[in-house]
């Protein structure tokens, strides 16, 4: 398709042939060489990635295990992250213009409540809605509204629904706390974000910057190149916090020791703080949560194990990295404190009535 | 790109500052209510276990009560059973193991309260109650029928039973471990021995050394050994077999093999019983020994003493009742000790009481059949009686006393007896069976030890608990 | 250099992390970092983003412009230094050969603190199981049987064949071990050590703690006098062997 897309891009657009930006029919013998220098690369990659596998030497236990719990972080959310980037440019680029609008009520309240809907249709965990979410707001939605989205995404997501049921049913009452917990949270943190008089000041400049660009270029690339675009950006924006976020994530587990959490989880005053700290370091992909926290559910009372299920999908040590990359520190902040406190709440009150 | 925000433009900064410091103030609040609440509230019950039908079957079952939080050590004084149950309490984190100390009533509805249970962070007590209602076990007994005799399976609490399997003159069953062994026998005078499966209904037969005929079937409920008496058909002086004790494992090889004595030959017998748990059993032979064997082990085998008769073992296994010359003695077969035993005065009438076939109850106390002379000392009468060491009641007695009691068991959970009996032994007629005969109208009648209540008949006998 | 530096750098991380993902999965080794049920998707998702990678190589870039401006001194060092760091990791996912956890992360999890997953054995299918069947039984099925009972009349006649690493019981670790493995339930992040007690007084002679064996034997009464574990392994035979090719259970 990469060939392709530079004639298509001399069709669309034959009187521009001079244009000032990289709008050029032909492209310069330097990109094929790049590519090539890139395959090669990739095939260097590849047979280093070979020969290393023979050398034997070992590395102390803690730092393989950090590395091993940082890779394993990586390899798992990239598929999602790169799932999430494909979304987000079939809703940028592939999606006709308006479509989501046009179908959305006019009432705030209730197209928020519409947005957190969404993620019914999106198999697509934490990690993975960032670049979605970030693909809305370059659409048109408001910051509070892909704000929606991007928490209640990962909670009511098909996978997430299906596992949690599988684990727990319908016991104590766990799932139904946790979707309607996750789309109650996203919905009032959607409307108090909604009260920011100053919309783009939430976004990272950049991104900011990136949202107000003028939609000219439409015309300029065809919508092919534009997805490799895309894609090229969205992947230098993503994945460096990815990989920080997931040495960070290792580097908790190595030196925290599970035991206290685990400890704590069983008393009924600090389980549900012991249950997001644990939630927050263990960065655990939405999808399979419920599986990873049904082992303990025999030690830790039903409302913890409804806070870990409600606040570890919005937020923890890997998806604050990666949510950097979009929002301010002080929006990160004023986010975790308030979805903190809204998961406790619905741990305290599972635990009471339950 | 343009915002297409239908958002009402908001006025500034400070609203959204006032509404983020409500939200975060209220939330707090609510935290700490809810919090408050639940630290009030003490710990609750989230889940429990108990098998139900083990906890009649097997003693020391427990109930396993988990609740949403580890609770503090209980004392067993803090467990109410109703109706009461021996048992102690454990806890290990929020696990509250409440052990039975003997089998459960059956069919049974056994509340279990929990008053004071902390937790091991807090002071503030509940109280945890759970209700469950205990199994019923299968009952197997045989019906004897035209044109075939049928092995029917029935509950105490149920009217009428199923058939498990029918075939034509059946001699004896006896039910092991997931399957029935049944003797049968043809025309012939000979006897045949199938395998019929309690989980599918398949019938395997057994071959046997040689044509001949099987009596006194034997296994233990919860083993997979069975025994039988065998006796080569035929009238030569010198048989193969004579009431040779024969065993047969059904997990090992299926094969029919003698239980050899202390000399290594095959073991002749005039009584056995399986023991109630194990590969165990116990054997007298024709010189009137006791033997203990185990037919698994070679040379296994100890001998207890010579005795006219043996009686029953109890359920736990522990111990024997035989009669030798001066009378009747309970035998603790691990070491070989005897305690005589002479049935106590029924309802203290002061009329003499002579004492039968006595079985212990695993909860305490005897069941025996006892012949009680009537006042006048003219007639006698036999009764089936509950002897507490000092005084016995009467648990069963024949219509007018017109029948007889043939033979009784007593239910592993000590419960109920089971009582074959003739009701009207001078109308009785024999139902002509060369081997194994009885008379028709035998039936089984079950009696609450307790209270000597009457709780359910059948139209049968040869009852496997 | 920054507006490039910007541009191609995840591009380069994610390429290298997918090279990493393809061979893992090409010579098996996978499974080191993630449940094997993700192991298709993780593939195909590879693929598509290889092929966005090498387009990627070729596109012309839009929005030049607005990349041009590099930010302040400051946010520069550490966007540098970030990079550095997922560098770092990146580098490793080629360099270094993959690797299984150790058992330094079993200690700092704390064995058996959980039960284990839902597809674990249950004490009254496991009583009326044919003999045979426990020869299959692994380290999960028979610690999910130690911690729903300690009836040890339930596990005499039960042959234990087990495979694991070892790691050391902190209240006996002269003379009792574990035999123990990971379960996974998404990636080795969430991955909880799980093994049964052994009884092998002794032990640090002949093995040490993290090497892989095969023990075989029964269980029986713990004989250490200061280990919480009531019932452990009585082995008939502990014999060192290669770590298996899927170390985690699921």
């Amino acid at each position: 398709m990469s060939t392709r897309a530079p004639d298509r891009a001399r069709v669309d657009n034959p009187q521009h042939p001079g244009h000032d930006h990289d709008e050029r029919p032909r492209l310069p013998a330097s990109r094929w060489v790049w590519m090539i220098v890139g395959i090669l690369a990739l095939a260097g990659l590849l047979a280093v990635r070979g020969l290393a596998d023979g050398a034997g030497f070992s590395l102390p236990n803690q730092l393989q295990d950090l590395l091993t719990l940082s890779i394993s972080v990586v390899i798992e959310s990239l598929p999602f992250v790169i799932l999430g980037i494909l979304l987000s440019i079939i809703v940028q680029v592939w999606l006709p213009e308006g479509l989501l609008m046009r179908w959305l009520p006019r009432n705030p309240v209730l197209r928020r409540l519409c947005i957190s809907c969404f993620g019914i249709f999106l198999p697509v965990c934490e990690c993975g809605n960032v670049p979605l979410a970030r693909g809305l707001i370059v659409k048109g939605f408001t910051v509070a509204e892909s704000m929606t989205f991007l928490l209640a995404a990962p909670i009511i997501n098909p996978i997430t629904i299906v596992t949690t049921h599988q684990a727990f049913g319908f016991d104590n009452g766990i799932l139904v706390a946790r979707i309607i917990g996750g789309l109650a949270i996203a919905n009032i943190v959607g409307w108090l974000f909604s009260l920011h008089p100053q919309q783009d000041s939430l976004l990272t400049p950049r991104f900011a910057a990136e949202c107000r660009r003028p939609a000219d270029h439409e015309h300029e690339q065809s919508r092919w190149s534009k997805s490799v675009d895309l894609f090229v950006r969205e992947t230098s924006v993503i994945t460096p916090a990815l990989f920080i976020g997931a040495l960070v994530a290792g580097g908790i587990q190595v030196l925290v020791p599970r035991q206290v959490l685990v400890t704590l989880g069983s008393n009924p005053v600090w389980s549900i703080l012991a249950m997001m700290v644990l939630a927050f370091v263990i960065a655990v992909c939405s999808n399979v949560d419920a599986f990873f926290i049904l082992p303990f559910a025999s030690s830790f009372m039903p409302g913890s194990i409804a806070t870990f299920l409600v606040f570890g999908p919005i937020i923890d040590i890997k998806m604050l990295a990666i949510l950097r990359t979009t929002f301010t520190t002080r929006v990160l902040v004023q986010l975790t404190v308030i979805v903190a406190l809204l998961s406790a709440l619905i741990g305290a009150v599972v635990n009471f009535v339950v | 790109m343009s915002r297409t925000s239908t958002e009402l433009r908001p006025r500034s900064l400070g609203r959204f500052r006032r509404a983020l410091s409500t939200v975060v103030v209220s939330l707090v609040v609510l935290c700490g209510v809810f919090f408050t609440l639940g630290y009030l509230q003490g710990p609750k019950l989230s889940s429990a276990q108990v098998d139900v039908k083990a906890v009649i079957d097997q003693p020391g079952q427990q109930l396993r009560l988990f609740a949403n939080q580890p609770v503090a050590q209980l004392k067993a004084a803090q467990v109410v059973v109703t109706p009461g149950a021996a048992h102690t309490v454990t806890t290990k984190g929020d696990l509250i193991a409440v052990q039975f100390a003997g089998r459960l009533e059956y069919g049974t509805r056994y509340q279990v309260r929990i008053d004071g249970v902390t937790s091991i962070y807090q002071a503030q007590p509940s109280t945890i109650s759970y209700t469950f209602t205990t199994a019923s076990p299968d009952l197997y007994y045989l019906h004897r029928g035209q044109p075939n005799d049928d092995i029917m399976r029935t509950t105490l609490g149920a009217t009428g039973g199923t058939v498990v399997y029918s075939a034509p003159h059946i001699q004896d069953f006896v039910r092991s471990e997931g399957a029935l062994a049944v003797a049968t026998l043809a025309d012939d005078k000979t006897s045949s021995l199938a395998l019929v499966s309690l989980t599918d209904g398949a019938v395997e037969q057994v071959k046997l050394p040689e044509a001949g005929v099987v009596q006194k079937l034997g296994a233990s409920p919860t083993g997979t050994m069975i025994g039988f008496t065998f006796t080569s058909a035929g009238d030569s002086i010198t048989p193969a077999y004579s009431s040779t004790l024969m065993f047969l494992d059904l997990q090992g090889a299926r094969v029919v093999a003698p239980v050899t004595g202390l000399d290594g030959k095959p073991l002749r017998v005039l009584a056995w019983q399986m023991m109630p748990e194990g590969t165990g059993l116990l054997a007298l032979s024709r010189e009137r020994s006791l033997f203990l064997i185990d037919p698994l082990t070679a040379g296994a085998v100890t001998p207890l003493g010579q005795f006219n008769d043996l009686g029953l073992v109890s359920r736990d296994g522990t111990v024997v009742t035989v009669n030798d010359p001066f009378g009747t003695a309970v035998l603790t077969i691990a070491d070989g000790t005897q305690v005589r035993i002479a049935a106590s005065p029924v309802d203290n009438s002061g009329s003499p009481t002579y004492l039968g076939v006595a079985e212990l109850v695993p909860t305490g106390g005897r069941v025996e059949k006892v012949v009680i002379a009537q006042p006048g000392g003219k007639r006698f009468s036999s009764v089936l009686a509950f002897d507490d060491g000092t005084t016995s009641t009467v648990l069963y007695r024949t219509p007018n006393d017109a029948g007889s009691i043939e033979s009784f068991s007593i239910s592993p959970n000590g419960q109920y007896v089971a009582i074959d009996t003739v009701p009207d032994t001078s109308a009785a007629v024999s139902d002509g069976y060369f081997y194994d005969a009885r008379f028709v109208g035998t039936e089984t009648v079950f009696v609450e030890i307790a209270s000597g209540k009457v709780v359910k008949s059948l139209d049968g006998f040869s009852l496997n608990w | 250099m920054w507006s490039n530096l910007q541009r191609w750098r995840g591009v380069a991380l994610v390429a290298t992390a997918l090279v990493a993902t393809v061979w893992l999965a090409a010579s098996n080794q996978l499974v080191l970092y993630i449940h094997p049920r993700y192991i298709v998707f993780t593939v195909i998702m590879a693929g598509i983003a290889l092929v966005l990678v090498v387009a990627g190589l070729l596109a012309r870039r839009g929005h030049r412009d607005d990349e041009d401006a590099p930010p302040a001194r400051l946010p520069r060092l550490l966007s540098f230094l970030g990079l550095a760091i997922a560098a770092v990791i990146a580098i490793t996912m080629v360099a270094l050969p993959p690797a299984t956890l150790t058992s330094a992360t079993a200690d700092q999890r704390s064995i058996n603190s959980t039960t284990v997953g839902a597809q674990a054995q249950n004490v009254d299918t496991v009583a009326s199981s044919p003999a045979g069947a426990f020869a299959k039984f692994t380290v999960v099925d028979w610690a999910s049987l130690l911690r729903q009972t300690n009836d040890l009349a339930f596990y005499s006649g039960k042959p234990v064949d087990v495979v694991g690493f070892i790691t050391v019981d902190p209240d006996d670790p002269d003379n009792v071990f574990y035999v123990s493995r990971f379960v996974v339930t998404c990636c080795a992040v969430d991955a909880q050590p799980v093994g049964i007690p052994v009884y092998y007084p002794n032990w640090t002679s002949t093995f040490k703690a993290g090497d892989w064996v095969e023990a075989t034997g029964g269980f029986t009464a713990n004989r250490s006098t200061t280990s919480a574990q009531g019932i452990a392994l009585e082995p008939a035979n502990v014999l060192a062997v290669e770590q298996p090719s899927e170390p985690y259970l699921y």
